[in-house]
């Protein structure tokens, strides 16, 4: 379960007048353990912004975050770190396959992180992810030789690879046509449901709402931050 | 770490292009001054090895390292030539063992070094097969010869002449080569030895050709005078020894007044060495050389010189280490987005920090093991372009 | 259990190979030395025949060699064996006086040379008939020298043995006494069989005599004998104008006894009896024998001396 309260999180700007600065506030968002849920909401509104709190990428100012009863906000810099890689599946909309690394070690990327786990069962869990996602064959290829679909199917099984409780994806869509967008989202909801992963994906894609058990407008999730009212 | 280290290594494999100019790079900056000190030290120490091994040389007044650089190395440039009556002579006192050395002709690129028996004794040269010498215009050759030209014992190699278009002047020569000698890593290995007689007889000095005292002379016979007969131009001359011609062949002169290009001196102890060159000292016609000390002249320059090529290499190491560094900082701004990636996917800071160390780390001891490995291959080959160098 | 086992035969091996080296070093005896076998090679038989003599039952002498040589060793041209020999010796004994012309086609460290007569080249008989050449600037030079079988005359046979102890007594000091009790023995033998020569050349009372080859100088020098010289080899046929030039030597030297270093052919001699010359073989003694040695090959002589008188 995903809980967040209370929350304040503003960008610094360049300037000294820090009003000019993008900010928002979450009084409460909970997303239940194992749900697929939708974010939308127009540009700005704050969805990736609110990923990134969640994945511990950005530290909120105030207020406080609970992933499975973790309370992330209390994490330090490694903390987080280690948060990140053990409990967040993240996909991204520009894939971001680390291009001289093979598909299988694209895949077993968040293990050279890590470190966690044996070398023998990792590898077979990356295989048996590759083979779900019916790119068995593409093992050894280079990321430059896939498709954009394919590109993202590996980033996907990339994500699942340490059978994460939280699976982010920002906008994993927006650089697939129209059949491989259905493919990937099918893909994200089957493997957290497989894994009673809580995913929660932004997209600006209505046709692919559906799919989710739930859609929740952020506006409806966070508030601009008012300088004014905080102090 | 390991998985950053395995990260670094993979980054650099598959950019192999780059990857092999920064390796080459760092590696002939690393090489370059490590190889030019090898074979310089390596040069001072065979040259001084092999001079400090000669204790004195007797020669020509004129240029001390000329004469030295022959004697020991046969080098080309030829000092002035002395007679074989300076060795009678010198001999005779009984202050030391003199060697005759007559280094003036070439065998199909190899010196032909005419000396005695004693020459063997005293550089310690072993017959590797074959046998010594033995009769007039046999020779042994040294190993590196005997590899460059295919030669053994039972081959023939044939001096060479001065000048193709002087009719009148030094005939090749044929010689048997009798054995080959062990390799020593010194300039005997690239060296043709002969009796010096034999190295006589190839300057003209002595020749065979048919009894003049005999009817079957017939036609190389210009007039018969009482017991003098004279030879006519068409005499012709034997261009090999072999054991049938060889009682033909005899000296014409004196031996004493016959050519060396110099002596070896051996004396048996300083004082006698001493007392020698107290002999020698004012002589105008001759010198006694320590060889040792000639060489030290020379290699004082060579140290400078050697000096100056390091601190040029130095400099240039500093353009290329402030070049390289700037590639790297490109390569990092370059790869911005992808340390992105890993710190989103949850690696830290000091994770990324190992990565960018260990591609550096990488290039570098590659590089390093490669300018060892490039630094041992010149210590182990270092002596024998010295001795192509030396000899030419 | 195992690594004790392995500990014990690694120490075991290390202390039989450190202890190798002392044990021959132990054993061996301070005083003992190993004399090294000195080697001295002679040019010809008459001075191998008086070095063997003077080094008889000496122990520490040194080994006297005398290489297998087929004909005459004034034509010799050793082979590569012989060369290598000739080098390896500690002294090669020589007789001098242009006996070894090979001397000057080998390479051989001169210093190892023991010339027998340095000491009389006043008394060496210069060759008769050198035929001088030349050709291009050097002027005329002569291929011939000295005549060289100084041993025929015993007189020159002792000073050369003579030479040949004083060599034998710097190789080995230890047998100095022995080597000059041979000696003594020697030069007696010597001087009995000068007198035997020259009681056997006084019968000819200045007759001419022939000499088939110029090699009899010394001899003839020494007993006085009255004698020409032709070229002639044993085994050859001598030539039409070989025949005249003796008739020719004949008419004013009518010797009736002609001295051959060997037995000519049944041809020659047959022409020689019925020109009424009585053949001598008188052999030089340069090589070794089949059978016999040099005083039995002297005394052969001698006797046919006799007979051929």
């Amino acid at each position: 379960m995903i809980n967040i309260k209370e929350l304040t999180f503003r960008y610094r700007g360049r300037g000294p007048n820090l009003s000019s600065s993008f900010g928002m506030c979450v009084a409460e968002f909970t997303v239940p353990l194992g749900a697929s849920t939708a974010l939308v909401g127009p540009s700005g509104s704050g969805k990736t912004t609110l990923l990134g709190l969640i994945a511990g990428t950005l530290r909120a100012d105030s207020g406080s975050i609970h992933v499975n009863d973790q309370a992330i906000t209390d994490f330090n810099d490694g903390e987080l770190g280690r948060y990140r890689i053990r409990n967040v599946g993240q996909v991204f909309q520009a894939f971001e396959l680390l291009g001289y690394l093979t598909v299988i070690e694209n895949i077993l990327l968040p293990w050279y992180i890590s470190g966690d786990g044996r070398k023998f069962d990792i590898r077979k869990r990356a295989a048996d992810l590759l083979r779900s996602v019916g790119l068995d064959s593409k093992q050894s290829a280079m990321p430059g030789e896939l498709s954009q679909g394919e590109q993202q199917r590996v980033a996907v099984c990339r994500a699942m690879l340490n059978n994460p409780p939280v699976l982010l994806a920002d906008e994993p869509t927006g650089n697939l046509d129209r059949e491989n967008k259905q493919n990937v989202v099918d893909l994200l909801v089957e493997q957290a449901k497989r894994n009673n992963s809580t995913l929660l994906m932004v997209t600006h894609d209505e046709s692919l709402l559906d799919k989710f058990d739930s859609v929740l407008d952020m506006r409806q999730v966070a508030v601009p931050y008012d300088a004014e009212s905080q102090r | 770490m390991t998985g950053a280290m395995f990260l670094g290594w993979r980054y650099l494999a598959h950019h192999r292009f780059k990857s092999s100019i920064l390796i080459a790079s760092i590696t002939l900056m690393l090489f370059l001054p490590a190889a030019t000190r090898l074979l310089v030290e390596d040069s001072a120490t065979a040259l001084t090895s092999r001079a400090d091994q000669t204790p004195l040389v007797l020669g020509a007044r004129g240029s001390e390292l000329e004469l030295v650089l022959n004697t020991l190395y046969f080098h080309a440039e030829l000092p002035a030539e002395i007679e074989y009556r300076t060795l009678v002579s010198a001999q005779s006192r009984g202050l030391a063992n003199f060697i005759p050395i007559h280094s003036k002709f070439q065998a199909q690129g190899a010196p032909i070094v005419g000396t005695s028996l004693d020459y063997f004794e005293f550089r310690a040269l072993k017959i590797a097969s074959g046998r010594q010498i033995g009769l007039l215009g046999e020779c042994v050759i040294g190993a590196n010869v005997a590899t460059r030209l295919g030669l053994g014992p039972g081959d023939s190699i044939i001096s060479s002449p001065e000048t193709v278009f002087d009719i009148a002047g030094v005939y090749p020569l044929k010689m048997t080569i009798a054995g080959v000698l062990e390799a020593t890593g010194t300039a005997d290995d690239a060296a043709v030895f002969v009796d010096v007689r034999t190295s006589w007889i190839i300057q003209g000095l002595g020749h065979g050709h048919a009894d003049l005292a005999r009817p079957q002379a017939g036609a190389a016979v210009l007039s018969r005078r009482d017991d003098i007969v004279t030879a006519n131009a068409s005499l012709t001359q034997y261009a090999e020894i072999t054991r049938d011609n060889i009682s033909a062949f005899h000296f014409h002169g004196s031996a004493e007044s016959f050519p060396l290009t110099s002596v070896i001196v051996v004396p048996p102890d300083q004082k006698n060495a001493t007392l020698l060159r107290g002999r020698f000292q004012d002589n105008e016609l001759l010198q006694l050389v320590v060889p040792g000390t000639v060489l030290d002249d020379l290699l004082e320059t060579v140290f400078a010189v050697q000096n100056y090529v390091i601190l040029g290499l130095a400099i240039l190491s500093f353009a290329t280490i402030a070049v390289i560094t700037l590639v790297f900082l490109l390569s990092q701004q370059l790869r911005k987005g992808e340390f992105q990636t890993l710190l989103r996917i949850g690696a830290s800071r000091s994770y990324v920090s190992v990565l960018i160390a260990s591609e550096i780390g990488f290039v570098f001891l590659i590089s390093a093991l490669l300018a060892a490995g490039l630094t041992v291959a010149t210590r182990y080959y270092a002596m024998q372009v010295l001795q192509t160098f030396l000899t030419l | 259990m195992i690594f004790l086992r392995t500990l014990l035969i690694s120490v075991v091996l290390l202390a039989a190979a450190c202890g190798g080296d002392d044990g021959q070093t132990s054993s061996a005896s301070p005083l003992a030395t190993e004399s090294k076998n000195t080697l001295v090679v002679t040019s010809n038989y008459p001075l191998y025949f008086f070095a063997s003599r003077i080094t008889a039952g000496v122990s520490t002498a040194p080994e006297i060699v005398f290489p297998d040589i087929d004909g005459d060793p004034a034509s010799w041209i050793p082979d590569a064996e012989q060369i290598q020999l000739l080098q390896s010796a500690d002294v090669v004994i020589l007789n001098g006086a242009g006996a070894e012309p090979w001397l000057d086609l080998i390479t051989i460290d001169r210093r190892r040379l023991l010339d027998t007569s340095v000491g009389f080249t006043d008394r060496l008989i210069p060759l008769e008939g050198a035929v001088a050449h030349q050709h291009g600037p050097e002027g005329e030079h002569s291929h011939q020298g000295m005549a060289f079988t100084t041993w025929l005359d015993p007189k020159l046979a002792i000073a050369q043995a003579h030479v040949v102890t004083n060599e034998l007594i710097e190789l080995a000091p230890i047998g100095e006494k022995q080597f000059r009790d041979n000696l003594a023995k020697l030069q007696q033998e010597l001087m009995e069989l000068d007198s035997q020569l020259a009681k056997a050349f006084t019968r000819l009372n200045g007759e001419p005599v022939l000499f088939s080859h110029p090699v009899y100088q010394y001899l003839q020098r020494r007993y006085g004998i009255n004698g020409e010289s032709v070229h002639w080899e044993p085994g050859e046929e001598p030539t039409t104008s070989a025949w005249i030039a003796l008739q020719q030597i004949l008419a004013t030297h009518p010797a009736t006894i002609m001295i051959w270093e060997d037995e000519p052919m049944l041809s020659t001699a047959e022409r020689l009896s019925n020109a009424s010359i009585a053949i001598v073989p008188f052999h030089t003694a340069a090589n070794r024998p089949e059978e016999g040695d040099y005083f039995g090959i002297m005394r052969d002589n001698v006797e046919r001396l006799g007979i051929g008188r």
